[in-house]
């Protein structure tokens, strides 16, 4: 992964840079084959980062290393040991009870470790582990996971604990996009896409930046706005029913609606592509196959029901889809705050369903993406 | 052959300003030519490697803080370090008074929700904090500087010891991995 170098550039170079660049862009988008720079924006927790493992995935060769997959296994100890913690932690708090003494046993073990996940998963650990996981009133806990913080990484992992534990076990791609971790500042990476034939072959450079979501950074994301082609904005679908880590008063799925608001209506962003995934498509649905409904947490929904074109929205996920997006639809139709010339021109927001950890999905999407991207370019061309 | 290769090292290392475990302190001359990044001790090579083994080792040293201060910077993530420091200079402090006013600017700087330099922290860990601050002691950022050494170890720490910036400090060839993983295979 290349990192942005700001170590060897020297400042006074990095100011002349920044003024040249705003006569550098219009020229660089003729020229439809220079690096194309893409933002990821979101709040915590939306996939961003996924996203960008993603990228490595399909574009980069050997994109990680034996050694590369060997140092993430720490960080998945973490999310197995977060996971679990958390779980037996909240069957105290939520008055639950373990279904035998032994289990309870393996739960006070858990909690005595504290917090900070062990540096290899010993048999005895990997024991609580198992017979944690497939206790009753941890199920009904897990059941009950949206009333605390949970990583949606725990049933991932906590069902291959076993697994992962053997002996020289080496992290697969599935393994290395399901872990979280928490991002912060702000990071580049480059990788080449392949063109279509029809606009004569060859590769073409993409740079993608990854941010910190949670709310205090959203101050630095400004940092990354300039010469930006497209904003990828994620949102969570599956964390309707879920509150933010940085303020348990906040439904994580309004928040994602306030911050798409603040992006879609930013100046700096005004002449920027925005394509909107809506991510954690497979969240959603096992939340809805649970009996869950989105009604509970936006009441505003039965109306959009009681209106829909029944033909079309037939089942109970694909009418939360589109309840989602029709909120996301009416926010790109409110008039901007702050007049300006941009005022009257028509703007199109692309929305797609997406899972970011399977790299089948965002393939397609990707695709998709790099589509718009380049006919806009190519729109552009005509229109300056 | 290995005569050559050790003054090519040492050619390398004289650019950089990096001394040897076993050289004596740094001349002169080596002062002249030292990589603006470190002013005053320079660290040997070997203590430069360490950083990329543990993090622990890297936040210990006063060189290695400085170096993974600058790739924060880059990222823009300088706050993390700049709040972790600032709680070690809380927990020096004895005078009550001192410790009062240095947890206040502590909290306007880097807790608030109000600061451009405000660290990630989640509910649970702010309101500690907030409890905390209704009487200040030398300790009432401890669960908050945890959280945020623990997420400069997982999240930045990686980047920084794969970053070109570190291992030309470290004198590694690209493509090799500077925690040295290969050597503890889980295999072992």
């Amino acid at each position: 992964m290349l990192l942005i170098d700001c170590f060897r550039r020297p400042s006074h170079e990095l100011q002349a840079r920044k003024k040249q660049s705003s006569k550098e862009v219009v020229q660089m988008r003729k020229l439809y084959r220079d690096p194309v720079k893409v933002l990821l924006l979101g709040a915590g927790e939306s996939g961003k980062t996924t996203i960008i493992k993603q990228m490595r995935i399909l574009h980069i060769q050997n994109s990680y290393s034996f050694d590369e997959r060997l140092e993430k296994l720490s960080d998945i100890y973490e999310n197995i040991h977060e996971s679990i913690y958390e779980l037996v932690r909240q069957v105290v708090l939520l008055e639950l009870e373990f279904d035998s003494i032994a289990n309870q046993r393996c739960a006070e073990y858990i909690l005595r470790m504290g917090p900070q996940a062990p540096w290899n998963l010993s048999a005895e650990y990997v024991r609580c582990v198992r017979r944690l996981w497939s206790d009753a009133g941890v199920k009904r806990c897990y059941k009950r996971s949206n009333e605390f913080q949970l990583i949606d990484s725990a049933k991932y992992f906590l069902d291959r604990v076993e697994k992962i534990s053997m002996p020289g076990y080496i992290p697969t791609n599935g393994d290395i996009l399901n872990c979280r971790k928490t991002t912060t500042g702000i990071q580049e990476v480059r990788f080449n896409v392949r063109m279509p034939g029809s606009l004569g072959g060859g590769t073409q450079e993409f740079r993608m930046f990854d941010v910190g979501g949670q709310r205090h950074h959203r101050s630095k994301w400004m940092q990354a706005f300039e010469g930006v082609q497209a904003v990828l904005f994620l949102i969570s679908c599956g964390g309707f029913d879920q509150t933010l880590r940085e303020d348990p008063k906040q439904n994580r799925l309004a928040e994602g609606f306030e911050l798409f608001r603040g992006v879609w209506h930013n100046r700096f962003l005004a002449e920027t592509g925005v394509i909107v995934f809506m991510n954690k498509q497979d969240v959603l649905e096992q939340k809805l196959l649970a009996g869950q409904s989105i009604r509970t947490y936006f009441p505003d929904y039965d109306d959009y029901v009681a209106f829909a074109d029944k033909d079309q929205l037939y089942d109970e996920l694909t009418r939360t889809r589109s309840f989602i997006r029709s909120k996301l639809v009416d926010i790109t139709n409110e008039p901007p705050r702050r007049t300006s010339h941009l005022v009257g021109r028509k703007r199109t927001c692309y929305f797609h369903f997406t899972i970011a950890t399977d790299t089948q999905n965002v393939r397609t999407v990707f695709n998709d993406v790099h589509n718009i991207i380049l006919t806009k370019n190519l729109s552009k061309m005509d229109l300056l | 052959m290995a005569e050559k290769w050790r003054q090519a090292i040492g050619k390398i290392r004289k650019g950089l300003a990096i001394k040897n475990a076993e050289d004596n302190g740094p001349t002169k001359k080596d002062q002249a030519s030292s990589d603006t990044l470190f002013d005053g001790e320079q660290p040997t090579l070997e203590e430069i490697r360490s950083w990329g083994k543990s993090f622990d080792k890297l936040m210990r040293s006063p060189s290695g803080r400085k170096a993974f201060r600058e790739f924060l910077r880059c990222e823009y993530s300088e706050e993390n370090i700049l709040f972790w420091l600032a709680c070690e200079e809380l927990k020096k402090e004895t005078n009550p008074e001192a410790i009062e006013e240095k947890a206040r600017f502590i909290y306007e700087d880097y807790i608030s929700i109000l600061s451009p330099k405000e660290v990630s922290l989640d509910s649970r860990v702010r309101e500690i904090v907030n409890r905390n601050m209704v009487e200040p002691t030398p300790h009432t950022f401890d669960e908050a500087q945890l959280q945020i050494y623990t997420l400069m170890h997982r999240d930045s720490y990686p980047r920084f010891i794969n970053s070109p910036q570190f291992k030309t400090l470290a004198q590694i060839p690209d493509g090799v991995s500077a925690s040295g993983s290969t050597a503890e295979s889980p295999s072992n």
